[in-house]
């Protein structure tokens, strides 16, 4: 398994953001898709919630462009029904970072808890991306000097593994 | 299709992170 310090989970809001909006919501995706040695963590359950609110604000046939690209992109998780996807898939999928823009997750109350059941730390994307640094953490997880990204974070779907 | 194409259909639409996170809250607290 991939080391923890290398899995994400994207929320709903962030992926949803990715594709309609862009932003630091983008440019923390962009970090996830530019390297094949980091993973994406999702469940079916995140991932729908995220293509209802694609369809919502956009169009159905935008969402089910959007679907079958990130189902490739993503590990898939299961977890129980009624707990939070986001946390689920962090404590299902051994994720480090969670990244949501939901604020009620980000207070210290809230970060307590979610800790006592898992080692994750929520974060918004714009604090990942100024706090995430994949080449301080390449030698840890794959060895060596850090290459730089490896993959072209916009050209293609990738397969999750 | 790749990300590009699809971001490229997705500037179309103008949303606000405000309403993604309205939209995901109302969703979940059905």
């Amino acid at each position: 398994m991939t080391d923890p310090i290398a899995t994400v989970v994207a929320d709903a809001d962030v992926l949803a953001a990715d594709l309609l909006l862009g932003g630091t919501a983008r440019e923390a995706m962009d970090l996830v898709r530019g390297h094949s040695w980091l993973r994406l963590v999702a469940s079916d359950v995140l991932l729908d919630d995220a293509e209802r609110v694609i369809a919502e604000l956009s169009e159905t046939s935008l969402a089910a462009d959007w679907r079958p690209m990130i189902d490739s992109l993503v590990q898939l998780v299961e977890h129980p029904e009624g707990d939070h996807p986001a946390i689920a898939c962090a404590l299902h999928g051994d994720a480090r970072h969670v990244l949501s823009f939901d604020d009620t997750l980000q207070t210290a109350e809230a970060a307590a808890g979610i800790r006592a059941r898992v080692e994750t730390s929520v974060k918004s994307p714009d604090q990942f991306v100024r706090l995430f640094d994949p080449a301080a953490i390449y030698p840890e997880v794959v060895g060596g000097s850090y290459p730089g990204p490896d993959r072209d974070p916009r050209d293609s779907d990738r397969t999750g593994d | 299709m790749s990300w590009e194409s699809l971001f490229a259909e997705a500037t179309q639409y103008e949303v606000s992170i405000d309403d993604i996170r309205e939209t995901l809250r109302t969703l979940r607290d059905d």
